[in-house]
């Protein structure tokens, strides 16, 4: 068993996705909370989608290089977060219907810039389903780096973020800097999807940002607890889906994601709030 | 479940970013006007109100109690005209605490009511800080204060209507707020609630400022020194006895009300709010 479970590690590749997996299931799992706590899982969905344009620009300018796109995948993460906040709040829309404007616009052009160059295809479905296995050892370095950054400012802000999601008058009269922190989650959130390209891939990246929260929503009392086991969760998620997808034969993305959802389907059976769920 | 008036107020550990001016009332306005996207929801309110007055807001809805309210909390700016609190300008306070209404958080957020009355401590960067003891204290003392010490533990789901709004009030105290925005803290609750809730308010430790949106006429009559009858501008402001009459009525709430004469004096029949009360003025 035990040999089995060591064998994964033999391949530097394997160590490699396994380290991005985590790092990807534990931001997720911190940035994810907020994500269902505020209603935001349609805002992270289309900030995925979004950073399409971006792959592709990233793609035809650094000829191919992982690296650059994924800095590229970044500027336009950022570009669509503050668009649909901006768009948000100076338009009489809603706020989903903000998001979906944005989030078309540049899903449309990420597909039509793909659309020029056949050397596109293959390469960007990586992006599109993920490749884990794939992460190079710069590609790692960035994913680790940007994960810690979002982490820790995460776990630096967290009442602040809670304040916010919670009572924001409450915020205004405590002289919080608001518009600050609102703007900051959405980067946090960015940064997070490009964290997520790699492994889940564009497709599946609002899994990982609602799956793991919403099991620690479930069995948690308190914020603390939900944070602590949604990252508990998320990297549980991606260390059984990895083997899972070894041994099984299957994509890591959906694998982990997979694993992912019946750790949330588990929890509701015997979450302790099972009956109030069901009874409404 | 009654409050601890007894216990002595904490203030400490609360950095203020505004000096309060020395005998300035807590509350001034001149011509304020509020619009949202040209119409306006106040017009030309101008009125004061002495340090430690307790005032009810009274009008129909979209009157512009919560927009009141929300102008003074720093959350709004007004479209024109001046506000002053303690002397300053609102933005910039952190003594104002605004109590919001049972719909307007989401109380399935996974919160104990002794995590949510902390928040009243982290204002400004203090929100960086971990909590210290004389935080922990002030919100233990709160939490006393209103009588919820024993269910500190529980989460903010499992409270009633009038937990709730004594949470709020615990988290005011907590953040040593001298003036208090409860925007209609009694909608929902049945009358022994709104009676406790009241008393509360009343033996508010520290004597702070409160300023109630309401819209039970009875309860402004009995329970507030003055009332604010409001309908976009300031019908009347005074005591309940002055500006609970038929020509005040008649204006702010025009024919959402009937008025009857009885010999004890005027019933007022309304009908402007879920569930239809009657309340008695005059």
């Amino acid at each position: 068993m035990t040999a089995l479970l060591a064998e994964l590690f033999a391949f530097p590749f394997m160590i490699r996705a396994l380290i991005a997996s985590v790092v990807t299931g534990a931001v997720c799992a911190l940035v994810g909370t907020y994500v269902i706590l505020r209603g935001m899982a349609f805002f992270g969905d289309a900030l995925a989608h979004s950073v399409l344009p971006g792959v592709a620009l990233g793609y035809l300018v650094g000829r191919g290089s992982r690296t650059v796109v994924l800095w590229w995948a970044l500027g336009s993460a950022v570009v669509a977060a503050l668009s649909m906040g901006a768009l948000a709040r100076r338009t009489r829309f809603k706020e989903d219907t903000a998001i979906g404007i944005v989030f078309v616009i540049m899903f449309a052009a990420g597909i039509a810039l793909i659309s020029t160059h056949r050397g596109y295809a293959v390469d960007l479905t990586h992006f599109l389903f993920g490749n884990v296995l794939g992460v190079s050892p710069e590609q790692l370095r960035i994913v680790v780096v940007l994960g810690f950054c979002v982490a820790a400012l995460v776990l630096i802000l967290h009442r602040g973020f809670l304040i916010i999601s919670f009572d924001p008058v409450l915020a205004h009269t405590l002289r919080m800097p608001v518009r600050l922190l609102s703007n900051l989650l959405l980067l946090l959130l960015a940064v997070t999807v490009v964290v997520c390209l790699q492994s889940v891939g564009i497709a599946l990246t609002l899994a990982m940002l609602v799956l793991p929260p919403s099991t620690g929503f479930l069995l948690a009392q308190r914020l603390p607890s939900m944070m602590a086991l949604s990252v508990f969760f998320g990297v549980l998620a991606s260390v059984l889906g990895l083997y899972v997808s070894y041994y099984a034969g299957i994509a890591a993305g959906p694998s982990i994601v997979l694993v992912g959802a019946a750790l949330f389907l588990g929890a509701l059976l015997i979450s302790p709030r099972r009956r109030l769920l069901l009874a409404r | 479940m009654d409050p601890a008036p007894h216990l002595p107020v904490i203030r400490s550990g609360m950095r203020r970013r505004l000096r309060h001016q020395p005998g300035a009332p807590a509350l001034e306005m001149e011509g304020l006007s509020v619009c949202y996207a040209g119409v306006p929801a106040l017009d030309s309110i101008t009125f004061s109100l002495a340090r430690s007055a307790r005032l009810g807001v009274l009008g129909p809805n979209g009157a512009g109690k919560s927009t009141l309210l929300r102008v003074v909390a720093g959350v709004l700016q007004p479209t024109s005209g001046e506000i002053r609190v303690y002397g300053a300008r609102p933005r910039g306070h952190t003594c104002i605490a605004y109590l919001p209404q049972k719909t307007g958080v989401d109380w399935t957020f996974p919160l104990t009511v002794v995590d949510a009355v902390s928040m009243g401590r982290w204002g400004g960067w203090n929100m960086l800080r971990r909590s210290t003891s004389k935080d922990k204290v002030a919100v233990r003392q709160a939490l006393a204060q209103v009588g919820l010490l024993e269910l500190a533990q529980r989460r903010i789901t499992d409270l009633s209507g009038g937990q709730q709004q004594r949470m709020f009030v615990a988290r005011a105290l907590a953040q040593e707020a001298e003036l208090l925005l409860m925007d209609e803290p009694l909608a929902g609750l049945d009358v022994n609630a709104q009676r406790d809730l009241l008393d509360l308010v009343e033996a508010l430790p520290g004597d702070p400022t409160v300023v109630v949106a309401l819209h039970e006429l009875a309860v402004a009559r009995d329970r507030f020194p003055q009332v604010l009858l409001l309908n976009r501008r300031a019908v009347a402001l005074g005591a309940p006895a002055e500006v609970f009459v038929p020509t005040h009525l008649r204006e702010a709430y025009g024919d959402a009300v009937e008025l009857i004469d009885t010999h004890r004096g005027t019933l007022v029949v309304t009908d402007h709010c879920c569930p239809p009360q009657e309340g008695k003025a005059g």
